[in-house]
């Protein structure tokens, strides 16, 4: 990858006074918060399909926020399962 | 490699790269893998000489039960299931050792209400946790023996009638389907029985401690700023830190938001307010931490893995995904006109392949922009966040069969925990086939990486009209690849020579998930907190311009709703409905 031609430091807010900057810091830690604490569990409460999936994940600990399949334990579980389909796959009477 | 601009007769620029042997400790790219060969060679030897007692004698023992009851009847039955869990629990990251390791590696845990949970726990915080989370336990056990009791009895009753009779058989399936379902939700409540006293604190400093050196002598040798990096590394993993703690809150795993997420938020937020430490910007090394994570991803690319499901897998994952991506690109490109190259090819792959973890090896492979990249995944989170909760709902409301949804999220949502929310929040056939087919297309991640790479040392980065030699892409190539690819071929091979019940239990369970994978979500989570704090919000907005990365995006999404849904309904209903009826 390459860095683009703003370099670290040149933020949004490099020319406002420290002040100012460190407001807008408690603002947005604000929101994170209010996110985190209010409004993330009040949607989830308020949205039935959000809340029973949140409940479900909540249940079972499945690590949502992971991106690869090693990161997530129950993807190891069903890749294994699949793996002993495939090679003792049933094969018994049928009916006819 | 190193780059330069010679002006020939006729006053062309030319772009030459060059090579030299000092490369190999003067370059990232090198060092990238010198790094993750050294970390995969110390988990292997270690994972490898404490191999878990008894283990193969167990598998074989499971193995006969799983083929004998496979002959017995035409369902996978109660002993088949819990022969295969047999095996499922033979980990070699459970060894006292390996334990030991795992704990030193250990990423900050889940908490609700004090964050300062995530990294300590009392005894008498987690008798207390124990205590309240037991008659929850002690239900579902009593559920889940309940299920299996009557499970047994409606097999019973079908092998009475010599699995000849059709009803008793579906009855039977269904029974044993709703014990697996107990078995899953009492095996939760069980592990929140079993909750350990833990202080994170000295493992996270000895890991800051590590990584700070390691690094600081790679930076040291690639320009000589090795101390003035390690000066602002403590700042970068605090950020990194941090955004595991986050990610670890209880409401943030409902919307899927994770520490990738929270370390690029992280970043952005202290770079366009308060600004990042001019001492710490000498540690915002993205690329090498980025580079030094895939050469470790690489080991968890196993090409074995495709045949996992079997061919109605693989069409799904290795067919339409790289059809989405090459129509995606070529309509971001020929449609929407896209400015930059790399943007493209790096939303294109992140939407197909499998989200941020693909974003990451595209954006390397073709050099595209922090903020590019910062954009994809962005754009990621949110539709994977939508995704997560209405795919099911659709599912659902049509009455589509579960393996069917199972196979259409699984080539579709992104991140693969959200696959696999997703899928086993319908049912546990759901999530096997949802999970396997995402994990399939996460190896998908090899070839892209290396496709995209050589596509563009061959014809983006050549001039119209030039020749390139093979010395010229050779010159050109992002060396990391070849460390990447190395690992993966190297560890399928491994994989395969092992056969999937020790390769399973040794390599998945054992030196990757055990040793690698946390290692390289570290490095992952720091060139996260780097990109963030190196990226200027105005930058963003400007790749943003006229809302073409979201049409991109959406557009491409939509197309490969519609081709994984026909393609996984063509192969697991059609082409191969015996490997549907026995999932």
């Amino acid at each position: 990858m390459t860095t683009a031609t703003k370099t670290a430091g040149d933020g949004l807010m490099a020319d406002q006074s420290l002040g100012r900057r460190l407001a807008a810091l408690a603002l947005i830690a604000a929101l994170v918060w209010g996110f985190m604490f209010v409004a993330g569990p009040r949607l989830a409460a308020s949205v039935p399909a959000l809340g029973s999936l949140a409940a479900f994940v909540n249940e079972t600990g499945i690590e949502t926020g992971a991106y690869y399949y090693t990161s997530v334990e129950i993807v190891g579980h069903a890749d294994h399962n699949a793996r002993s389909t495939i090679e003792y796959q049933p094969h018994g009477p049928r009916p006819e | 490699m190193a780059e330069n601009v010679a002006q020939e007769r006729d006053d062309v620029v030319v772009d030459r790269a060059t090579s030299s042997w000092s490369d190999l400790w003067k370059k990232e790219d090198y060092w990238a893998i010198w790094l993750g060969f050294l970390i995969l060679i110390i988990g292997s030897i270690f994972y490898f000489n404490n191999e878990p007692a008894g283990m193969r004698e167990k598998f074989a023992e499971a193995n006969a039960i799983m083929e004998a009851e496979a002959a017995r009847a035409p369902f996978k039955t109660v002993a088949w299931y819990e022969a295969q869990t047999d095996k499922e629990r033979i980990k070699a990251r459970d060894g006292s050792m390996a334990k030991t390791i795992s704990g030193l590696l250990a990423k900050p845990k889940k908490w609700s209400t004090n964050p300062l949970d995530s990294l300590m726990l009392s005894k008498e915080e987690a008798d207390a946790m124990n205590a309240a989370a037991m008659p929850a336990y002690e239900a579902a056990a009593a559920a889940a023996a309940q299920a299996k009791t009557t499970a047994l009895a409606a097999q019973a009753a079908a092998a009475q009638a010599g699995f000849k009779d059709a009803a008793l058989n579906a009855k039977t399936s269904a029974e044993i389907e709703e014990w697996l379902k107990l078995r899953t939700k009492a095996s939760s409540a069980k592990s929140k029985t079993g909750n350990k006293p833990y202080n994170l604190i000295p493992g996270l400093i000895m890991l800051l401690v590590v990584f700070g050196v390691v690094f600081a002598v790679g930076m040291q040798f690639i320009d000589g700023t090795g101390a003035k990096f390690l000066k602002g590394f403590s700042f970068v993993f605090s950020i990194a830190l941090i955004a595991y703690v986050l990610a670890g809150q209880k409401t943030m795993a409902y919307y899927g938001i994770g520490d990738a997420a929270w370390a690029i938020a992280l970043g952005m937020i202290i770079s366009n307010t308060v600004g990042t430490p001019n001492w710490a910007k000498k540690a915002l090394q993205v690329e090498f931490f980025i580079k030094a994570g895939l050469v470790l991803l690489g080991a968890e690319v196993l090409f074995n893995k495709i045949v996992a499901i079997g061919i109605p897998g693989i069409f799904v994952a290795w067919v339409v995904t790289p059809v989405v991506l090459i129509t995606t690109f070529i309509f971001g490109q020929k449609v929407l006109k896209i400015e930059s190259k790399t943007l493209n090819m790096v939303i294109s792959a992140d939407m197909s392949v499998c989200g941020t973890s693909a974003a990451i090896a595209t954006a390397a492979a073709c050099k595209a922009k922090k903020e590019e990249l910062t954009l994809a995944i962005g754009l990621s989170l949110v539709f994977t966040a939508v995704m997560m909760v209405v795919m099911p709902i659709i599912i659902k409301a049509t009455g589509m069969p579960y393996i069917l949804g199972g196979a259409w999220m699984g080539g579709t949502i992104d991140a693969t925990g959200a696959v696999a929310a997703a899928g086993a929040f319908l049912s546990e056939k759901a999530l096997y086939v949802a999970a396997t087919i995402k994990m399939i297309q996460n190896v998908l991640i090899g070839v892209t990486a290396f496709g995209v790479a050589v596509y563009w040392c061959t014809k983006v980065e050549c001039v119209e009209g030039q020749s390139v030699s093979a010395m010229e892409i050779w010159h050109r190539f992002p060396k990391f690849v070849l460390g990447f690819l190395t690992a993966s071929v190297v560890f399928s091979m491994i994989y395969s020579t092992l056969g999937s019940d020790v390769g399973f239990t040794m390599v998945d369970q054992g030196v990757l998930r055990g040793f690698s994978s946390p290692l390289r979500d570290w490095f992952f989570c720091l060139s996260f907190a780097a990109i963030g704090l190196a990226t200027n919000f105005r930058e963003l907005r400007h790749y943003f311009k006229g809302g073409k990365p979201l049409i991109l995006y959406a557009c491409g999404q939509g197309f490969n709703l519609c081709l994984t849904l026909v393609m996984a309904y063509i192969m697991f209903y059609l082409v191969f409905p015996d490997i549907t009826a026995s999932i």
